[in-house]
């Protein structure tokens, strides 16, 4: 795919709480909440979107259009999409290259999840499930490993055998995913969206229930109710809105799919995708203008798919932040927190918080967008801006959803970043960065189209 | 959502055998086949595609992929894409989109459904429904009526009170719904792909077992299993290789959701969407360059979503087939078969040829280039080419879930169309236009990827 055209801008940006999947609230009211707090952060009405696209996995069709229907009944494009994990930033995925290509000044990008408690199950007991093939896959890499048969459900397991590959390989240890872990956990412990903020240190991490061989309960993410919601606009809807002082450059945005190696290699790691994501890593920095391999340097925050932190370990390799090989290292190091190279998951991950599926990748989204507006408060990565060239930093997400699909984003403050005047802070009246609030009606009414209906939005529940 | 962008055609469309759902086949393999037959029809390999739409509303997320690496895992960008009833041609609008924007030379939307029994019902039963509001709004427009109650399975209830309000504001009667089903049905006898072969009279269709006051069992579609695919290509691309003797323009097409009237005007019509295909319609033709209300007299032919004959007959009036009222006149007339102004439904429709949701709309558009290039043998709707005009007369597509989304399509053959041998029927050895038959593995052999895995492809069940 060709990458070229406009630049293109988040925005707006809104997320609810991260819960226990308790089914008290309903995927329309969470996506209704994110979604009127992007439109208030951007400071326009649902009457400015010309599409949207709404991921999600569980749920009948159309509940993208149940939930958006309470902002207005403009006629728009409404396309439900999902892609597994990875169906939030397939998402923004299709939002982007809307905008990108031109057909559109501004469009939504909304994601939301209703899940059920426990590990991932198939809710289509009358036919084979997509993945039975790559459990194939890894059953047969899991015999090419040497630490013999191992156990648990079948998503930690297979990415507790991608970890173990790693180790026999290159000399890391399970004391490594725990100090990920608990990276994570600490991280969290500054963000009010986040399922959990217990802050388990590393002893408390090793010290809890085994799930596999390899991986204990405090390493897993676990299943959880949210959403999530990124608006993306043109330079020129930028300019007339005065979005100056928020807009961040999606500079760079790819997405794969995968290759023979996940399903011949017998490689645990290509089973969860690592060469899917360094095959996105790569293309997305290409896509940014840098020679095959370098511009990790210039990364100063990342938000990446630690739904074990297995992943999280391998995937530092696969996104290129450090070479093959020296994961663990950098974990040792401490370069992935801070006072350390990158800060990574500075919102505490998928492990601390929690995983809706349709929502996550806007999450991380969300997230890397306030770390480069510098709105993240004590979520801060520090010295972003410390560099000569005054757009800083770029914001790395990776997002990866197994069957499967990797998004990776590469953003950054555009060079007329100008944090000047009023702002989505001063809209929503408290800084939703680090704040977690509800809405309420009043906020809803703020942002609503003209054409809106009142049968609709009275069984909104705020 | 602007217009502007490159032409597009479809260069390859492929369909399998729409079949009552018996779970005999899996949707892998039914999406394998259908795009397989699309590839074959155009010329090409997997690996002239950029990326792919996949639309399917029962199933796991990244069924879509499993459906496709057997052809192929080439890394491409793909998305699940789901619109209730319009989902197949949402999958086309994605695809269209990408190569009217520039972003890819040629892209697949490929569409399929493994479907229950019996009427729709929600699938996940331990959430409310999206639907729920349309049909609480459905029955309070029902109360609305002078015939009183009516009974019957949700979906069809509130197409036959559409019919209903018809009726009392214009006339017409349930003959006229007779009429269309046993138009359709009588096409369908000409369909080798489509779910019944019966022919049935309007005697017959009155006969059979009432559904509502309004419908019989006759007058409804079915559910199906089945798959179809279609390929999108830029000018570009169709001359590269040589599909001028089939390439087939999508002139025009555009997305609509649903407007406030569908809630609040309490009118039967407009809560199954008939206010959403009229905004749709009017946005196709003036895309294709029509002034409002004109172009429908240079239309020949028509694949329209009869998921009740009451739909098809609100449908006419909606896509400006005929002025506001007469729509029964129309059938009268004749204006919608073979000898008439238009054809419509020349494949049998929904109600003749079944409604895999997924597959549906991509179906339609299969139908319509067919007819267009002239190879639809015994459906091959008369005099599309006594023109001036050596392109023809348009065929119009129309799809709708509701939820909603419609989706409308304008289709020509381009200027520079020119009927030559060898083509798609050459490749695939009949014309499969009007002929149905399985693939081999000699088929999927000569379009796969060099970049494919033989393990998944030893899964397939041809």
């Amino acid at each position: 795919m060709s990458s070229y055209g406009r630049r293109t801008f988040i925005i707006g940006a809104g997320c609810t709480a991260f819960i226990k999947p308790r089914r008290q609230r309903h995927v329309e009211d969470m996506g209704l909440e994110a979604a009127t707090k992007a439109l208030l952060d951007a400071g326009i009405t649902y009457d400015a979107v010309e599409a949207a696209y709404v991921g999600y996995c569980y749920g009948d069709s159309t509940s993208g259009q149940r939930a958006l229907y309470s902002l207005g009944l403009t006629g728009i494009p409404v396309t439900n999409v999902n892609n597994n994990c990875s169906t939030g930033s397939t998402a923004l995925y299709q939002a982007n290259t809307l905008v990108k290509a031109g057909a559109a000044e501004c469009a939504l990008a909304l994601g939301f999840e209703q899940m059920a408690p426990g590990s991932l199950t198939s809710h289509w007991p009358d036919r084979p499930a997509p993945g039975a093939l790559l459990n194939d896959a890894a059953r047969v890499a899991e015999d090419g490993l040497g630490a013999g048969e191992n156990f648990g459900p079948y998503a930690p397991r297979m990415f507790a055998n991608a970890a173990q590959e790693h180790m026999e390989r290159y000399g890391s240890d399970v004391g490594h995913l725990a100090k990920i872990a608990s990276k994570n956990h600490r991280h969290s412990v500054n963000n009010p969206y986040s399922q959990f903020r217990d802050g388990w240190s590393v002893e408390q991490v090793l010290g809890a229930p085994q799930v596999t061989k390899q991986l204990t309960r405090y390493m897993c993410s676990p299943t959880s109710d949210g959403a999530a919601c990124c608006i993306v606009a043109s330079e020129l809807f930028v300019r007339a809105h005065h979005l100056e002082n928020q807009a961040i450059e999606i500079v760079a945005q790819a997405m794969t799919t995968d290759d023979p190696s996940t399903f011949e290699s017998g490689s645990a790691m290509n089973v969860c995708g690592y060469n899917m994501t360094r095959a996105c890593a790569a293309k997305t920095f290409a896509q940014a203008g840098f020679a095959p391999d370098e511009g990790r340097d210039q990364v100063g925050v990342v938000e990446l798919h630690d739904c074990f932190s297995a992943n999280e370990l391998i995937t530092y390799e696969a996104l290129g932040l450090c070479a093959p090989g020296e994961a663990h290292k950098m974990v040792d190091r401490g370069d992935n927190t801070y006072g350390g190279k990158y800060v990574i998951n500075p919102s505490g991950g998928l492990e601390a918080k929690g995983h809706p599926l349709g929502a996550t990748g806007l999450g991380m989204h969300f997230y890397i967008a306030m770390q480069l507006r510098e709105w993240a408060g004590p979520m801060q990565a520090p010295g972003l801006f410390d560099t000569p060239d005054k757009r800083g930093k770029f914001g790395l997400v990776q997002n990866i959803g197994l069957g499967g699909a990797v998004v990776c984003s590469l953003l950054r403050r555009p060079e007329f970043f100008e944090p000047a005047g009023p702002d989505g802070r001063d809209r929503l009246g408290y800084n939703h960065a680090f704040e977690c609030r509800r809405v309420t009606m009043e906020d809803v009414n703020k942002v609503k189209s003209r054409k809106s209906s009142p049968y609709v939005l009275q069984a909104a529940r705020l | 959502m602007s217009a502007r962008g490159r032409r597009t055609f479809i260069v390859g469309v492929g369909h399998t055998a729409f079949t009552k759902p018996r779970g005999e086949k899996n949707v892998e393999d039914m999406g394998l086949e259908a795009a397989t037959k699309a590839l074959l029809d155009a010329g090409i390999t997997y690996d002239a595609i950029e990326a792919a739409y996949v639309g399917y509303c029962y199933g796991e997320s990244t069924t879509g992929q499993r459906a496709l690496y057997a052809l192929g895992l080439t890394g491409i960008p793909i998305l699940n894409v789901n619109n209730n009833c319009s989902t197949g041609s949402t999958a086309l609008f994605g695809a269209n989109n990408m190569v009217k924007a520039g972003l890819v030379e040629c892209a697949m939307a490929l569409g399929f459904e493994q479907m229950a029994s019996g009427s729709l019902k929600s699938h996940w039963p331990d959430r409310p429904s999206p639907s729920l509001i349309i049909g609480a709004a459905s029955a309070e427009a029902e109360e609305g009526l002078p015939s009183g109650d009516n009974f019957g399975p949700v979906a069809p209830r509130m197409f036959a009170n559409a019919a209903q309000e018809y009726f009392d504001k214009h006339g017409g009667s349930v003959e006229h719904l007779a009429k269309i089903a046993a138009k359709n049905h009588k096409h369908s006898v000409n369909s080798p792909y489509a779910q019944f072969h019966d022919g049935w009279s309007v005697e017959q269709v009155l006969g059979a077992p009432r559904v509502t006051k309004q419908l019989t069992k006759f007058m409804c579609a079915p559910t199906s299993d089945g798959a179809a695919c279609c390929i999108v290509a830029s000018e570009g691309f169709v001359h590269a290789h040589g599909l001028e003797n089939q390439a087939i323009e999508i002139v025009s097409q555009a997305m609509t959701t649903d407007d406030p009237t569908t809630f609040e005007s309490k009118s039967p019509m407009s809560v199954v969407g008939y206010n959403m295909t009229k905004a749709c319609a009017d946005k196709v033709f003036a895309q294709a360059g029509f002034k409002p209300g004109e172009g429908r007299d240079q239309v020949g032919v028509v694949e329209l979503h009869d998921c009740f004959a009451a739909n098809e007959l609100i449908t006419y009036e909606a896509l400006g087939l005929c002025a506001t009222g007469e729509a029964h006149r129309l059938v009268e007339l004749g204006d919608n078969t073979y000898g008439g102004k238009y054809v419509i439904n020349p494949s049998g429709g929904l109600e003749g040829k079944g409604h895999p949701l997924g597959a549906t709309g991509l179906g339609m558009h299969f139908y319509i280039a067919m007819q267009l290039r002239g190879w639809a043998g015994p459906m091959q709707a008369p005099g599309l080419f006594d023109a001036p005009d050596r392109r023809g007369k348009y065929g119009l597509v129309q799809n709708i879930g509701l939820g909603g989304a419609v989706v409308c399509s304008l289709l020509r053959r381009p200027d520079f169309f020119q009927a030559s041998r060898p083509d798609g029927r050459d490749r695939l050895g009949y014309n499969h236009a009007h002929e149905c038959r399985a693939v081999a593995a000699e088929d999927v052999d000569k379009v796969k990827s060099a970049k494919h895995s033989p393990s998944i492809l030893g899964l397939a069940k041809l």
